[in-house]
Order: structure tokens, then sequence, then C-alpha cells
């Protein structure tokens, strides 16, 4: 009876750690940072470009809309390379907290013990990879983004300015997600 | 004898006039603006606005200003009673003086008396209407560095640190 009750368990648990899918508040999270950093670019196009949002606000739209779509998509990627490397990596460590929080309790059999680290394993590589995924795809979209915007397209119209640098940068952050090395 | 002290009478009511007719007291107020921008300018100017109240409400005419050396009139507006305006330019930047430079001012009576000296000393013995200073902060040529250069070099220094720390982990 026991092992028919936890045997869903252990698989949620381990759908959920080799899924591609992100729950509803990691995708919120990603979504919200991505239309953020998206949007930042807008002020330097308005203020440093002058590129006035009554004139491109189409352009701005646009732009800003593909951008935080593939941001999106980049963070959802780089998360699941991460998450198992993490996990590995965070195995020892949690293994010793369980340990020691289950060394005083006499009733505890190995299999809860063992779930026990599998989902803490799971929250820790979920929630690291997670932040590292938005803070590694943010700074490198951003330092692509200044360089073609001021080095590259420096003397190009506005227009091609901006959407040549939004899109590549956005380009970059997605094809470099994908990668494993 | 009547007509004597006719005389007399009208040569002193006309000097009470002349006295009436000058600004006792005057209060100087300034406001200037200068060049500050080196990069994308070959020459200096300043535009200083002085503002005279006086405390018989009498303006002077004109205004004359000694700047570096040189007496000029000042410029008035019709609108803007009380208002005296002094333009400055230099050919380059250096030439215009950095920090507060002092400008004398001279109303007819004193400009007239200056006018009518002979030597430097006797120039600068003559004691002006007023002294105000102006103050230029200088024109810069901006940063050394541009800014988005170092913009770049903090966002790459960023992601350096996040790449090394990926490659650990993927390691």
């Amino acid at each position: 009876m026991s092992n028919q009750r936890s045997a869903p368990r252990d698989d949620d648990l381990l759908l959920q750690d080799f899924s591609r899918n992100v729950t509803n508040k990691a995708w919120a999270l990603f979504f919200g940072n991505a239309a953020i950093v998206s949007a930042i670019p807008l002020w330097l196009f308005w203020r440093i470009h002058q590129m006035e949002i009554t004139s491109y606000f189409i352009h701005f739209i646009i732009g800003t809309a593909i951008s935080t779509y593939f941001l999106n998509s980049a963070y959802q990627n780089m998360k699941f390379i991460l998450k198992h490397k993490i996990a590995q990596k965070r195995e020892e460590a949690i293994n010793r907290e369980i340990t020691k929080l289950f060394a005083n309790d006499k009733n505890a059999n190995k299999k809860d013990k063992d779930d026990r680290i599998l989902a803490r394993k799971n929250e820790v590589a979920d929630f690291e990879a997670t932040t590292f995924s938005i803070f590694y795809n943010n700074a490198f979209y951003l330092v692509c983004l200044i360089v073609l915007s001021f080095f590259v397209f420096k003397n190009f119209s506005p227009t091609v300015n901006y959407l040549f640098s939004v899109g590549l940068s956005t380009a970059m952050v997605f094809l470099f997600s994908t990668g494993e090395k | 004898m009547l007509c004597l002290s006719s005389t007399i009478f009208t040569f002193l009511a006309l000097l009470a006039f002349a006295k009436g007719e000058n600004c006792e007291s005057p209060q100087f107020k300034i406001t200037s603006y200068s060049t500050k921008d080196a990069r994308l300018t070959a020459e200096s100017a300043a535009q200083v606005e002085i503002t005279v109240k006086c405390k018989n409400g009498k303006q002077p005419s004109t205004l004359y200003a000694d700047i570096n050396g040189q007496v000029v009139p000042c410029a008035q507006s019709a609108g803007s009673p009380g208002k005296y305006y002094l333009g400055v330019s230099a050919a380059t930047h250096k030439q215009l003086a950095k920090g507060r430079t002092s400008v004398k001012l001279y109303d007819d009576d004193t400009y007239s008396t200056l006018r009518k000296t002979r030597t430097d000393d006797a120039a600068k013995a003559v004691k002006p209407f007023g002294e105000v200073d102006f103050y230029h902060p200088g024109a810069s040529f901006g940063p050394w560095l541009p800014s988005e250069f170092i913009a770049v070099i903090g966002f790459g220094l960023v992601w350096w640190a996040a790449y090394r720390e990926r490659s650990k982990i993927l390691a």
C-alpha cells in the first residue's frame, strides 16, 4: 500500500526534475524579468539616440515583444541545463543537511529520508538555476546590446540601430542559452 | 542784487535737481551664463545680466562696465528697466578666465570722471559706481573616457564573472 502511494510521488518528482516545463511561479518570474530587461534599452534609445517615443512606438513595441519572448526562452533553456549540474554539485551538502535533520528522528525510514533529499535537491537546484539563468542572460544581453548599439551600429540611423542591436542581442542570448559549454 | 540772487537760486535749484537724478546707494544682482562645453565649441563667451536697484528709485541712464581693462557700455532692454546686459567673448577657452572676475561699473558721472584722467594711477583712483563679480566655472572637455566605454567595461566584467561561474557549474 505504501509503495503504491509513494510511487506516483516519486514519478512526480522525477518528472519535475527532468522536465523542461517550469512552474507558473517560475514562468511569471522569467516573463517579468524578460519584460523589464527588454524595456531597459527603450530609455537608452529615447534619451541618447533621440528616438521619440511618439514617433517610434511601433518599433519599440515590436522590439520589446520579440526580445521578451526570446529572453524568456533563453532563461528556460539555461535553467534546464544548469539545474542538473547544480543538483549534482549540491547533493553532498543536501545529504548532510537532511541526515542531520533526521539524526534524532528514530521513526523515520530510509524511504522518507530519500524522498526528502530528492525534494530538497530539486528545490535548491531549481532556485539556484533560475536565479543564475536570469543573472547570466541579463548580463550577456546588456553587454551585447551596448557593444552593438554604441560601437557596431553607431553610424547607422536610429531605427536600424535599434532593430539590429536588439534583434542581434536577443538572437545571441537565445543561441548561446542552449549551449552546454 | 535781485538778478544776482535769482541766478544763485537757479544754480542751487539746478544742483539739487541734478543730485536727485543720480542713483543713490545702488544694490546689484548678477545672473550670468558662460560657455561650459569645450569639446563642441572653439570659443568661449559669457553673458552677464546686472540688475541695479537704487534707494531713490532712479536708474542710471547708461551703465559702463570695466571688463579686463576695457570699458564698454552695457546694453539695456526697454521692457526691463533696471537690467543691464554685458557680453564677453574670447577667441580661446583659456582667454576667458576661470573663477571669479571683478567688473567695475560706472554711471555717466563716474564714467566722465574716468575719461578725464590722464594716467593709469589717476584712473585707478576714480571711485566706480559699483563693483560686481561674475563666476565662470570653466569650459570642460568632458570625461577622458567616453561613457559607453566605461559602461561596456563595467557590464563586461559582470558578464565575465558570470561566465566563469557558469563554466565552473558546467564543468
